[in-house]
């Protein structure tokens, strides 16, 4: 779940960052709103599993 | 926990000193890095200032004038005061100056405070468990965080927080190891003593540092294996960290709670402050108001459209998203933690920046949390904790993915995003130079002011009063500087008073009160300036040619030589320096004062400006006076007439009183002040405002935004205040560095095509019969290369624009406004409409403007058009003015005629009358809902004429004297008894009374000072009769005396003048008069020391 939210957000914010590029702020800054909370929620959830592998 | 879940090692495990070799290399190379980037920025001759950070050229002075907890080091009239906490840091400034220089002492010392917090945080990423690599880039990642650029050098508070803070949470998580707590809490304690107390005139930094310190000791907490064991140890550590502070500490909190308050405090009026602290920006810590703004980061429109330069600035965020994908165990746990961390104080951060804004507006009603109405201290921490993130993600991140070396690749786009990220501070380029509108941020102070700060501190005593002030704490001089007004104050080893310069939060009431007393005096003309200023203790005036008049103050070089005319003066370059002469009393005097017979309270301006009259006034009120064991008539002083009375003063209102005139001298004396009755207008909502229709005159196009693009491209935003569309020249400031071709396209339609040849500096494009519609217009000026190469430039083209030149590049220019006779198109969006109100005021005695927002929606910009006839002639403007701030009517009318090439001074706004005042709507046409603010305020003066009616046995006369005069006015009055009223207001401050004017101030004697040290005097009082003892520093409670004849004897202590320290003494001996807090400062000075050796030793 963490990992899922934590793609989310970086897809999110990923969203926001081009949508400032090409000139639409409206859009920017409502993508940027839920890459911040979802980030936040990613933080926030319990979760052990990685993407690397355990070392 | 499984062993395989230990990604990071534990803080236990790592080596307490002795760094391996290759980390020492790393260390090093940083820290080498760091130096030669700093010596890059110093320009020789040159010192770094801009905004609060003024030229800081003689710190020793500014370090003597700040010597302990009261001092005169801000306000002229003393006040408890923070500032002594920052002596060490000017001390040490000192020292790199005597060393280094001015201008490479500057940058080493930044260099010193970067390369703390570098290794702060380096230290931090070792002791979390990071390896030496990963957290190198943390510390990178955190000392040149996108934030930095805000505050580096010019804040030297917020770059020392930035350094202070990672030692702290060092410290607190080395803690850890129960072995290791010792060393920490002394660590902590010391850090709360000593960097403490150089924050202490920023208590928003202090308050986000411990809150930040306070959130994180749960995370070593939450690792502790003895949980229970570190929260006590972190509680004791709070305690005595606390004790080791409070000789900075307790001075500095009854600082705040000492004086008036001088920056708007509530959260919704400062909304302009989060007008740029979106989430999206907050994510990338470029969320500070500066950022928007060129003038203060020309780079920063470039930054913001460049896909490699924006994408750099969320490196910080994608390592909390790294390491949430890839941190495993212990270090995830470490991510989670920092990351909810950095994230929420980043909401905080946002203040009412929307959304959910409310729940910031809640948060600031927690008592203090409005401090946080100021956050670049939030963003510090957050950005330390999102440092530790990416240092932890790069660390966990898998070597291979696929056939892709993921960890290498990471790392180097993570370096490469920090370089990129921070080019302007790498490059120097962060102290921009000239921008057109700010001054070049490498600051070169003619040699003159230091010719006058020689002469002044080699003269005779006496206070200086440096003149043109500004109304507020910031001045621009015409050789490059623009920021905080204490170049004075920093030169002159005397007591400054410069009005209107604020400096803190908090002055004293009387500060402010002679400050606004002596700015009506100057405006007025008053010949009673000088006396007061002497009876001040003021001897020099200093009027400076090299500001430019460009605020609420406009006293003129012309009216400071009329107003001091029978003052000899001597010219310093652009500096007039007027010798006042030798002020009767020194800071000690006696004297024999009379007492009010009622307890109404003076303003310490007023009672100021009535001891100038020469009048003999009440000094002490019944109500001030502490110990009612004072006679009041062995107050009187000896051969003193009985006759002499006062039968009248006042501040504003109507009075009237009876006299017994018969047996004395018949003469009645009316002493005032001009008159200044405020008038203000208010109102409540949006729909009182009535509308109306406009003069004739057409609005002037003005320019509301304006970003140069990559290739030449200049794009423009410009407001059309009219109903109708305009045509008309427009005149745009280009530089082209090559033969150009330029197009100006208007709204999507190319207008026109000129050629220009090659220029070093700007030129005016010239483009006649542009169409304007009402509302927003886009202007793009857009440049393409002429192919024929002879026409490239003979010289290399000049390293800065703007400032010198004329025009500047980008600048624009209306002429020749013409209306379309079509009423606007109403279909469209961009239609406007003027609303608003009519009124007219004379700006003679200045006018201010306020909108203040509707809650929740702080800094709204409203465009206003004004209507103003100067001389006869008919102009219009149009303006945006902020929700919050205060708007002084006569810079925003001096900046109208700017844009139209004029230029207005004091006397021509004099002349100014305005007309009209429109409120034009958003597009979209009319205003529908919610008004843009809740208030609207609108102040201004007049004058009236005093009337004066004199009844007796005799019948009753009228004398009606005239609205502007302060010299005393005689009226011979029949003998017998008079009553005489005043029907109307008369001015700000009158004083009416009967036989000769007593010259109050040859009641006071000076006394020769034995010591005198910040809040302590000492003088020897060798006249044994009944009299005031008066210290001119600002009454305070903490202040008291003792008289030692020969025992010690605790003295009465009363309020004179509504401001002064008095204290009552009938017998001679040694007076000794101390601040409290001075002592305080001092017995919890060494208390701390104590502390910290006790800690020492027991860390050993």
């Amino acid at each position: 779940m963490r990992q899922l939210f934590a793609i989310a957000a970086a897809l999110f914010l990923a969203g926001a960052i081009s949508a400032h590029l090409l000139g639409n702020e409206g859009v920017a800054d409502f993508a940027a709103v839920i890459a911040f909370f979802t980030l936040l929620a990613a933080c926030l959830v319990p979760g052990a599993r990685t993407l690397a592998p355990h070392r | 926990m499984p062993a395989q879940d230990e990604s990071l090692r534990a803080p236990e495990s790592l080596p307490a000193r002795a760094p391996a070799r290759g980390e020492r290399t790393l260390i090093v190379a940083s820290l080498g890095a760091i130096l030669l980037i700093a010596l890059a920025w110093a320009h020789p001759g040159t010192i770094i200032a801009q905004g609060d950070r003024s030229p800081l050229l003689d710190p020793l002075n500014e370090a003597a004038k700040c010597n302990t907890a009261w001092s005169d080091g801000s306000a002229y009239v003393g006040q408890t005061n923070a500032c002594f906490g920052v002596a060490l840091y000017l001390l040490i400034y000192a020292a790199f100056n005597a060393v280094f220089g001015l201008s490479y002492g500057q940058v080493i010392l930044a260099a010193l405070i970067l390369g703390l917090c570098w290794l702060g945080a380096f230290r931090l990423c070792r002791t979390v468990g990071l390896t030496a690599p990963f957290a190198c880039i943390a510390a990178w990642a955190y000392t040149l965080n996108p934030a930095r650029p805000t505050y580096l050098v010019v804040l030297p508070s917020f770059d020392m927080m930035a350094a202070a803070t990672p030692w702290l949470f060092n410290a607190l998580f080395v803690a850890v190891d129960p072995a290791r707590r010792p060393r920490a809490r002394l660590w902590i304690a010391a850090i709360a003593a000593v960097v403490g107390a150089q924050l202490a005139t920023t208590p928003q930094i202090i308050l986000a540092m411990a809150l930040g310190c306070l959130a994180w000791a749960f995370l070593p907490m939450r690792l502790a294996a003895d949980a229970r064991e570190y929260a006590l140890w972190a509680l004791k550590t709070l305690v005595i960290a606390s004790v080791a502070s409070l000789w900075w500490a307790l001075p500095s909190a009854i600082s705040y709670f000492s004086g008036d308050v001088t920056r708007v405090t509530n959260a919704s009026q400062n909304g302009w402050i989060f007008g740029n602290a979106s989430l999206l920006n907050e994510m990338r810590w470029t969320a500070s108001w500066t950022w928007r703004f060129l003038d203060y980061f020309p780079w920063s429109g470039v930054s913001d459209r460049s896909a490699p330069l924006y994408l750099s600035t969320f490196t910080l965020i994608g390592g909390v998203i790294a390491g949430l994908l890839f941190a495993s165990g212990r270090s995830l746990r470490i991510v989670r933690f920092c990351g909810a961390l950095a994230l929420f104080l980043l909401f905080l951060a946002k203040g009412t920046h929307p959304p959910f804004e409310v729940l910031n507006l809640w948060f600031f009603k927690i008592p203090g949390m409005f401090l946080f109405i100021e956050p670049a201290g939030l963003t510090i921490v957050a950005a330390l904790c999102a440092a530790l993130c990416l240092g932890i993600a790069l660390e966990s991140a898998p070597e291979m993915f696929r056939n892709l070396p993921l960890k290498r690749l990471l790392s180097g786009a993570a370096i490469g995003g920090l370089i990129v990220s921070n080019l302007a501070v790498i490059t120097g380029a962060v102290f921009h130079e000239s921008s057109g509108f700010e001054p070049a941020m490498h600051v070169r102070v003619p040699a003159y002011w230091f010719d006058i700060a020689r002469r002044i501190n080699r003269a005779p005593p006496g206070g200086a009063f440096v003149l043109p002030a500004d109304p507020t704490q910031y001045a621009e001089y015409s050789w490059g500087f623009y920021g905080a007004d204490t170049l004075a104050r920093d030169l002159l080893h005397r007591n400054v008073l410069l009005p209107g310069a604020t400096r803190g939060y908090v002055l004293p009431h009387a500060q402010l009160s002679i400050e606004r007393k002596l700015a009506s005096m100057l405006d007025a003309g008053s010949p009673l300036v000088a006396p007061a200023l002497r009876d001040l203790g003021i001897r020099y005036v200093i009027y400076r040619n090299d500001v430019l008049l460009s605020t609420g103050f406009p006293f003129s070089s012309r009216q400071a030589q009329a107003t001091f005319a029978e003052y000899p003066v001597e010219r310093f370059g652009a500096l007039d320096l007027y010798d006042l002469g030798a002020p009767p009393s020194g800071p000690l005097s006696t004297a024999f004062a009379v007492i009010g017979e009622d307890a109404t309270p003076i303003e310490p301006g007023d009672q100021l400006e009535l001891r100038a009259l020469a009048e003999r006034v009440p000094r002490v009120t019944p109500s001030k006076m502490l110990d009612g064991a004072v006679r009041l008539t062995e107050l009187q002083a000896p051969n003193r007439q009985a006759s002499d009375r006062l039968i009248w003063r006042s501040v504003l209102g109507p009075a009237s009183g009876s006299i017994v005139a018969g047996q004395y001298r018949s003469q009645l004396r009316a002493a005032y002040a001009v008159d200044k009755t405020p008038n203000s207008t208010e109102t409540n909502t949006y729909g009182q405002l009535q509308l109306i229709r406009g003069d004739d005159g057409l609005p002037i196009p003005r320019l509301v935004g304006r970003v140069a693009r990559e290739r030449g491209e200049l794009y423009l935003e410009v407001v059309v205040p009219s109903a109708r569309i305009v045509h008309c020249e427009v005149d745009i400031g280009v530089r082209p560095r090559r033969a150009a071709d330029y197009t100006l396209t208007v709204n999507g339609r190319d207008m026109d095509r000129i050629h220009v040849v090659a220029s070093a500096t700007p030129i005016w494009l010239r483009i006649p019969g542009v169409r304007l519609l009402p509302g927003r217009n886009e202007l793009v000026a857009s440049r393409s290369s002429y192919p024929l190469a002879s026409y490239a430039a003979l010289l290399p083209p000049r390293r800065f624009v703007g400032g010198a030149f004329e025009p500047y590049e980008g600048q624009l220019e209306f002429k020749h406004i013409v209306a379309e006779s079509r009423p606007a198109p109403t279909s469209v969006a961009r239609a406007m409409r003027p609303l608003g109100f009519t009124t007219r005021l004379q700006l003679k005695n200045g006018a201010t403007l306020l909108l203040e927002p509707a809650p929740g929606e702080p800094g709204h910009p409203s465009a206003w058009v004004i209507g103003l006839n100067l001389r006869g002639a008919k102009y219009q403007c149009a303006e945006r003015i902020d929700d919050g701030f205060p708007v002084d009517l006569r810079e925003t009318v001096r900046q109208c005629f700017e844009g139209i090439g004029r230029t207005l001074d004091a006397d021509a706004v004099a002349h100014v009358e305005i007309t009209s005042l429109w409120l034009v709507t958003g597009p979209g046409g009319e205003q529908t809902g919610v008004a843009p603010f809740a208030t609207f305020a609108l102040s201004s003066r007049m004058e009236r004429p005093v009337a004066v009616r004199v009844a007796g046995a005799f019948g009753a006369r009228r004398h009606v004297l005239p609205a502007s005069g302060s010299a005393p006015i005689v009226i011979d009055l029949p003998s017998g008894n008079a009553h005489i009223s005043i029907a109307s207001t008369a001015a700000d401050i009158s004083n009416l009374a009967i036989g000769a004017a007593p010259q109050a101030q040859l009641d006071e004697a000076d006394v020769s000072i034995a010591l005198q040290f910040g809040g302590f005097y000492a003088a020897r009082i060798a006249d044994e009769v009944p009299r005031l003892i008066i210290i001119r520093q600002a009454y305070h409670p903490t202040w008291f005396a003792l008289m030692f004849s020969p025992g010690p004897r605790v003295l009465p202590h009363v309020e004179v003048d509504g401001w002064r320290n008095g204290w009552y003494a009938e017998r001679a001996g040694l007076f000794v008069a101390v601040n409290s807090l001075v002592i305080v400062q001092f017995a919890f000075g060494v208390l701390s020391a104590i502390a910290l050796v006790w800690l020492w030793r027991r860390s050993r």
